[in-house]
């Protein structure tokens, strides 16, 4: 895939990871990563110093259901203690843009892309 | 030869410097000989102390009259570092007036400036070096008299009503102080301070006593500001011309809480406990009250020398809080602090006295963004004001380290307490200024002028000069620490 | 050799950035780390620079391996920033940058509690222009909520020191343990810099309001220098475990759902403070060697992640998730530096955070804290939530936001490949990290069983990520401002008073005078009094000086005579 920026067009190295096909590959491995660490579990002791620890896929478990509930939480906790930008006026700095002043933007808008295409 | 006579050549040299420069009247001649006379002062005070370190006490018997008839001189390790303070303020002063008085003052009347600025040097000097009870009220009135002209000398009208009010508050506190010695005399026979030290405790009448104790020491509260008989500074120090101010808030007050801690502990000693009544019950919270108070006034002030004035009561409030400790150590931390604060608060003025003589103003909302026009005269108003506040490795933050830490070794939390309330005040006052010189846009109707715009060098060098001098000691605090702790336990020793 | 040492040699630099142009000043901020890294490798252990001071003995530096190991990093870091900063042009930021880095380093390598004081000031002081430089009204005032909170922490410092010198007559900085209102102080004091929950929020409040490079110098050193002095003087303190513990786990939630990365990052160093001071609080040789791997790894990658982040907003001109997405086509090194970060912060084997946070949770789980060890082992998995995978994946990849900036100057590349050598390197190989730990402890990182559960935990919490994903439960990015603990301050505490203000307008002339008039009846009032003119500001006239000089002297009359 080939974008254009400043009238250049360069090609992205990574650009394959937006392909669908990619993506569900990616999972897939992910996927089969997981099933064989799960497996590994069964054949490999693993040294162990706290109780519960050597219980068969503690590891796996403990990665899915923590990610899974802190997630949740933080969405629950969202939910509660969002509030708009502008909450506290003039005194934040999330309410302001950055001083553009300070900054290099070289920002080409996407539209260019559409045009050459 | 010379060195017998040094300590009346310590008076005797601005005295006569005076009279002399009346008689030549050119303005730069006068200043010149007032610079010359002045720097031969500062030479005598440092003679003196090399003297008195040396071999201890000097005692000098003017015209060569014994005391207790005759007025002696009396220079131990208290009075002599305040010696050469007081001279090298002035000089230090004196040496930056030049162009500030020229352009303040009217021209042909410089030198009667330069003459009554030699004439209150010699005052205040005398007031140090005396020996003699009534001597020091003589040398009082010459410094207050000249002192009253110098104030007077002020651009704006309003100098003549701060000088006549200073006037009417120092005359009434002058003559408590003469009241006072005469109660003394009538009840010991004695004028003579070492004299009076050894007769008070068998005196006939303590009533008398009494009495001339309350009178002294109101009268030298009222001289040295001490909160709440204050009222009179603010309004000296804001008319007076900047550089009077600067040479005043580092000596006239100094001298004044000099006199007192000499009454207080060598004349009257510590024995008494009607001493330790006035500490707790009328000191101390006039301490106390006056950092708080006037701190917090400072805080809403919005010209530089009426904040500075209040802040300078407040200080002499910390300086006092030490004294009423009435211990080694809060002796030590008022004695330090009365170097310390000499020369932080000349060097503030100094500062201002810049800003004055390049804006005409020190009105504090009206300097935005002055750190382009004057740098270096911002810097030192930042570098000074960070002392004020007691910064670690300032002059400050030596003197505000031992007063807490006295406070805490008498067990006294909450006066430390208030202490650090106090300082945070100063961090406002001081950062108000900083914040405005720093930081705020140009935003007046009529904005200062763009561009450099610095105090001529004959006042910046002077100035830095002082201003590296109090760095030096702020770093090196242990060795002013050791000349004041050598003053406080001559303080508690009594008359040797 | 005493006017040689390491901090001073970052001041001298700062001091001569005042007078020079621009490009000197540039060269000054990288050569400056590069002597004091001499200087300091020239510096024999044990204590120089002993200076007498109002009688105390005052050790400027303290030479041994834990001050070390915190004072390499520190200039490393130093380096690594200034490289990244080259395209500033800004006196007040550089200068900054140097005394508060050289402040930082003599805080490490301070051998009492008032030089430590002293340095502690300093760096308040000189960081906050960091925030600043922004030259915002709101910049200003972040700035200066964190500037009071800093010099907050100074003074109980200072209050501390002085308590804790009154009682045992030392100010030694060595191990104090919390044992006396002194050392409690102190701890306060070192607890406010560190973080500690609910003492946190300057963190997040002021990082993200600082300029892009301002940020990256800040992530280093406060913090760092904070968690340094628990290890030296409350090691072993049982406390610290738990407070810890629950630093590790309550920014990830925050983190989770912040839109600004910066403040994302903010919170997440914030997480990873929690692993060092937990290992403070186990206090073994090896927990403390967990702790100082970990701050040495977590300057590089925070570091690196801050430095991705900004080379982010530098060409996009916003740092916010909502607004950015499929970056990666026109910033793949950036990308890829992000992702060495992530995956170094989440611990993947291979990469730096493995090799320092294995030492604390095996640390933890040999003492016997199981409770504490499992919260670690869940803020591992929270850490690859938002650093690890909500960083990288708004910005580079997730929906494209149609942004095409170009990729990061190349300075900044520069900067954020060396940081992500170092950090692969330091995975790679630890021993080249351990042999300069302040303990001698064999540890093996790299066990089957080590390496096998790492492995597990976090591809089966990438797992959830995906799965999360597709059955779009996981939370958008949002625009929004998530409340902390600083919405006391912010809010309550301004309405509060406002509201104060205007109660005690309208009831000031009712007979309802409660409270609260009366409270602001007192500020009106002494500002009535106080300001020019009023009653204690106004030149009394002579009447009434007069009157208060007379009062007195009757007063002390009567004190005297009956």
């Amino acid at each position: 895939m080939a974008i254009v920026m400043n009238g250049k067009k360069i090609t992205a190295a990574f650009a394959w990871v937006e392909s669908p096909t990619a993506v569900h590959m990616a999972i897939k491995i992910l996927a089969g990563l997981c099933a064989l660490l799960f497996l590994l579990d069964i054949i490999i002791h693993r040294h162990t110093y706290v109780p519960g620890e050597g219980m068969w896929g503690f590891y796996t478990f403990t990665g899915f259901f923590a990610f899974t509930l802190i997630v949740l939480g933080a969405k629950q906790l969202r939910s509660w203690i969002l509030r708009d930008e502008n909450y506290y006026g003039e005194q934040s700095v999330d309410s302001e843009e950055y001083p553009t002043s300070q900054l290099d933007i070289q920002n080409e808008p996407a539209v260019d892309r559409e045009n050459d295409q | 030869m010379i060195a017998t006579q040094l300590p009346a050549l310590q008076i005797i040299i601005p005295l006569f410097a005076a009279p002399i420069i009346v008689l030549v009247r050119r303005s730069e001649l006068a200043w010149i000989i007032a610079v010359v006379a002045n720097l031969m002062c500062v030479l005598v005070a440092w003679k003196l102390l090399g003297l008195v370190n040396e071999q201890g006490i000097i005692r000098y018997s003017l015209g060569g009259w014994a005391a207790p008839t005759g007025i002696e001189y009396y220079v131990d390790s208290v009075n002599a570092p305040l010696l050469l303070l007081v001279a090298a303020i002035s000089a230090i002063v004196l040496l930056y007036a030049y162009h500030s008085v020229k352009k303040s003052v009217d021209s042909n009347k410089h030198y009667l400036f330069y003459a009554a600025w030699m004439l209150c040097l010699s005052g205040l000097l005398g007031m140090l070096i005396t020996g003699d009870a009534f001597n020091v009220f003589v040398f009082l009135e010459i410094s207050s008299l000249s002192t009253y002209m110098l104030i007077a000398f002020g651009s704006d009208r309003r100098a003549l009503t701060a000088s006549f009010r200073y006037l009417v508050l120092g005359s009434i506190g002058a003559s408590f102080i003469l009241i006072g010695i005469g109660f003394l005399y009538a009840a010991t026979g004695s004028l003579n301070m070492l004299d009076l030290a050894q007769r008070i405790p068998d005196a006939s009448s303590e009533r008398a006593i009494l009495v001339a104790f309350s009178f002294i020491s109101i009268g030298l509260m009222i001289k040295s500001a001490i909160f709440p008989l204050h009222a009179w500074l603010a309004n000296a120090y804001h008319h007076a011309p900047i550089t009077v101010t600067a040479f005043l808030a580092g000596t006239a007050t100094k001298v004044s809480l000099y006199v007192f801690l000499r009454f207080l502990f060598s004349v009257f000693g510590t024995q008494y406990n009607f001493e330790y009544l006035l500490f707790n019950v009328i000191l101390l919270p006039a301490a106390v009250l006056g950092f708080l108070i006037m701190s917090v006034v400072a805080v809403f002030q919005t010209d530089l020398r009426r904040m500075l004035a209040y802040s300078s009561v407040a200080q002499i409030g910390y300086i006092v809080a030490g004294i009423s400790l009435a211990t080694q150590a809060g002796l030590t931390a008022g004695y330090v602090h009365i170097i310390n604060h000499a020369m932080i608060k000349t060097a503030l003025f100094m500062s201002v006295g810049c800003i004055i003589y390049r804006l005409g103003h020190a009105h504090r909302p009206s300097l935005d963004n002055l750190i382009q026009t004057m740098p270096l005269t911002c810097a030192a108003f930042i570098i000074s004001g960070l002392s004020l506040i007691g910064v670690p490795l300032t002059v400050g933050f030596v003197s505000k380290f031992t007063l807490i830490g006295a406070a805490m070794e008498k067990g006294w939390w909450m006066m430390a307490a208030l202490v650090l309330v106090s300082s945070v005040l100063a961090i406002i006052y001081i950062g108000r200024v900083a914040d405005v010189m720093l930081f705020r846009k140009q935003r007046l109707p009529n904005p200062i002028p763009q561009g450099r715009n610095e105090a001529p060098l004959s006042m910046l060098v002077p100035m830095y000069g002082l201003i590296f001098m109090s760095l030096y000691l702020g770093v090196y605090g242990s060795k002013t620490l050791a000349v004041a702790s050598e003053a406080a336990t001559q303080l508690l020793g009594g008359f040797r | 050799m005493t006017w040689l040492i390491p901090p001073l040699i970052f001041f001298y630099g700062a001091f001569l950035c005042l007078f020079v142009g621009r490009t000197q000043r540039t060269f000054i901020t990288l050569l400056a780390p590069v002597i004091a890294l001499v200087s300091l490798l020239m510096l024999p252990m044990g204590n120089m620079a002993q200076v007498q001071f109002l009688g105390f003995e005052l050790i400027f530096i303290r030479l041994d391996k834990l001050a070390f190991v915190f004072s390499l990093i520190f200039i490393i870091a130093a380096f690594l920033a200034a490289i990244y900063a080259w395209h500033v042009n800004d006196k007040i930021q550089q200068v900054s940058t140097l005394l508060y880095a050289g402040a930082a380093l003599g805080g490490v390598l301070a051998g009492d509690l008032i030089s430590l004081f002293l340095y502690w000031e300093i760096t308040a002081v000189a960081s906050v222009f960091l925030i600043w430089a922004r030259r915002t009204p709101a910049a200003y005032a972040t700035g200066m909520r964190y500037l009071l909170i800093q010099v907050g922490s100074g003074v109980l410092l200072l209050a501390g020191l002085l308590v804790h010198y009154n009682d045992t007559g030392s100010i030694l900085f060595e191990h104090m343990g919390l044992v006396s209102t002194g050392t409690l102080l102190i701890f306060l004091a070192f607890g406010i810099k560190c973080a500690f929950p609910l003492m946190h929020n300057w963190l997040q409040d002021a990082y993200p309001a600082a300029t892009v490079t301002g940020t990256v110098v800040l992530s280093s050193f406060t913090t760092k220098m904070a968690v340094y002095a628990l290890a030296r003087g409350y090691a072993g303190e049982e406390i610290l475990i738990y407070i810890g513990a629950v630093m590790t786990l309550f920014p990830i939630f925050f983190a989770e759902i912040e839109n600004d990365l910066r403040k994302v990052l903010a919170y997440s160093l914030n997480n990873q403070l929690g692993f060092m001071v937990v290992g403070v609080g186990i206090g073994t040789e090896l927990a403390l060697n967990g702790t100082a791997a970990h701050a040495f790894c977590h300057i590089l990658y925070k570091s690196l992640l801050f430095m991705s982040v900004g080379a982010v907003l530098y060409r996009t001109g916003t740092s916010k998730a909502s607004e950015l997405g499929g970056l990666y086509k026109t910033m793949p090194i950036t990308m890829v530096c992000c992702l060495v970060g992530a995956a170094s912060i989440s611990a993947f084997p291979l990469f730096s955070g493995f090799i320092s946070k294995s030492l604390i949770l095996d640390a933890s789980a040999k003492n016997g804290y199981y409770l504490v060890w499992f919260a670690l082992v869940v803020a591992s998995a929270g850490v690859l939530s938002h650093s690890g995978i909500k960083i990288p994946y708004f910005t580079f990849f997730a929906h494209d936001s149609g942004k095409r900036p170009a990729e990061a100057p190349m300075h900044m590349r520069i900067a954020m490949i060396i940081t992500a050598s170092l950090c692969v390197i330091i995975g790679v190989f630890p021993s080249l990290l351990y042999q300069l730990l302040p303990y001698d402890v064999a540890y093996k990182p790299y066990t089957t069983s080590h390496v096998l559960a790492q492995m597990q935990l976090l591809c089966f919490a990438l797992l959830a990520f995906v799965f999360l994903m597709i059955k779009g439960i996981h939370p958008p990015e949002v625009r929004g401002i998530n409340l902390d603990s600083d919405w006391v301050y912010r809010k309550i505490l301004p309405t509060t008073l406002s509201a104060w203000a205007a109660s005690a307008m309208s009831v000031a002339n009712t007979w309802r005078i409660g409270l609260q008039t009366q409270a602001s009846e007192w500020i009106i009032g002494i500002r009535r009094l106080s300001s020019p003119g009023g009653l204690l500001a106004k030149g009394w006239g002579v009447n009434s000086m007069v009157f208060v000089v007379t009062l007195l002297l009757l007063l002390v009359l009567f004190l005297n005579l009956f």
